[in-house]
């Protein structure tokens, strides 16, 4: 069939559409981009925006720790504030610093004395009704750091212990658990209850805090914060807070021996 | 030599290079045709022809030589872009016109070829869609018949039957125009 019409009747390229395209195309660096980037500026840009998500990653993560957890001043210490017990989470918890069971103990004027080198020993001018010093734990106890000691007739006690304020753990409570007050001038926090033990059943179930469990009143002197804790109802907050007010400082700042 | 002279085509199998400036010169004037009786209308057709061009140069990474040829690849763009064109009803890409438009007066042979031209298109006008399909890629694109089959997804006999129609009547036509 003949179809030269066809092929006669169809227009040249253009010279100067088909130069002008030729020309755009080679010199636009937006498409050149693609085929010449260099390996080592690509790797660079993921690295950039890695480091942008991992920010953005840990401003996330930083935000959520701070809904759970918040420090509040008390006078030169702080009381860590959780807002909702996590499980799973542990909660630093106020160790006491560890005295060595080798150190040893002497009653003086019916109270527990014990060699106490790095802090002062404050022994209390009044102790609730009821209860007198006690032994402390033998070592390997649940109590052994425990400096002080009290108990009555029903073996309710009443323990003293103290931690450095620099590097020591912190007094923990929920919001509202907690009220500020001082003790000889110095401010001190007294926390109503605590987190009820882990449950035998489930170990792993949320930990409630329970009011019922004791007192914990702590305050700082000098370089050390002092804690006073019972376990269950048996002392009232204001003979805890009188027993803390009668703890006068009788030794150096070293810690020497007692008085006697 | 610019950057597009220098390119290179690569594909996973066989790093294969092509020289993108010998592929202007023998393809360029098979899609400007192409979209010439596609749409009938060459300022259209430089549009759609640039269009596929860039794109083409801009997804370049992306042809694979194991997949097939590369002139089968760009018209496969080139399918896209006037398929974009027809729902878009306007330009894909309109490039810069005063680069584009003719700067020199037509001469007298230019002159005939565009009247023919328009009467063609003016003819194409009567045919369906996909008629005018098929013409585009034979007489614009210069495909075989098998080529067309397999790209529409017809019988090579069936491309030819279609063919051989569209061209006696296109014939009928002219030869009756010239006559009068």
């Amino acid at each position: 069939m003949n179809d030269d019409f066809i092929y006669k009747a169809l227009p040249k390229v253009p010279a100067d559409f088909a130069q002008s395209l030729y020309t755009k195309i080679s010199m636009d660096t937006k498409y050149h981009s693609k085929a010449q980037i260099d390996p080592v500026q690509r790797i660079s840009r993921r690295l950039q925006v890695a480091l942008i998500l991992l920010g953005v990653l840990i401003l996330v993560a930083w935000s959520q720790i701070r809904l759970w957890i918040r420090y509040v001043p008390i006078g030169d210490f702080w009381l860590v504030e959780f807002s909702n017990p996590q499980p799973g989470i542990e909660v630093q918890t106020a160790q006491p610093i560890p005295t060595p069971g080798s150190l040893p103990t002497m009653i003086v004027d019916g109270e527990i004395l014990m060699l106490l080198p790095r802090y002062d020993y404050l022994p209390p001018a009044w102790i609730p009704d009821g209860f007198s010093p006690t032994q402390l734990p033998d070592s390997g106890s649940a109590y052994e750091d425990i400096i002080g000691m009290w108990s009555n007739n029903e073996q309710e006690t009443i323990r003293l212990f103290v931690v450095p304020k620099t590097g020591g753990a912190r007094p923990y409570a929920l919001p509202g658990m907690y009220e500020e007050i001082d003790i000889n001038g110095q401010p001190a926090i007294l926390i109503f209850g605590r987190l009820a033990p882990n449950s035998s059943e489930n170990p792993q179930a949320q930990r409630e805090w329970d009011e019922t469990l004791g007192l914990q009143l702590s305050w700082s002197i000098k370089d050390s914060l002092y804690t006073l804790e019972t376990v269950g109802t048996y002392v009232s907050a204001n003979d805890l807070i009188r027993m803390a007010e009668s703890m006068k400082i009788v030794s150096g700042p070293e810690g020497v021996l007692p008085p006697e | 030599m610019s950057t597009f002279e220098k390119a290179k085509l690569t594909d996973s199998a066989s790093a294969a290079e092509i020289d993108w400036a010998a592929i202007y010169e023998e393809l360029l004037p098979r899609v400007y045709h192409y979209f010439c009786l596609r749409m009938g209308d060459r300022l259209e057709a430089e549009d759609l022809t640039a269009a596929t061009f860039e794109r083409a140069w801009r997804d370049r990474e992306r042809y694979r030589k194991d997949l097939g040829t590369f002139t089968n690849w760009l018209f496969g763009i080139a399918h896209h872009v006037a398929i974009r064109h027809f729902r878009q009803s306007k330009p894909v890409e309109d490039i810069d016109r005063s680069l584009t438009e003719p700067v020199d007066r037509p001469t007298e042979e230019i002159a005939t070829r565009q009247e023919e031209f328009e009467r063609l298109a003016s003819m194409l006008t009567s045919f369906r869609e996909r008629e005018r399909e098929i013409f585009s890629l034979k007489y614009g694109a210069q495909f075989t018949n098998r080529s067309i089959a397999r790209m529409i997804g017809i019988t090579e006999s069936n491309v030819g039957t279609i063919l051989h129609r569209i061209v006696s009547r296109l014939k009928e036509q002219w030869e009756h125009e010239n006559e009068r």
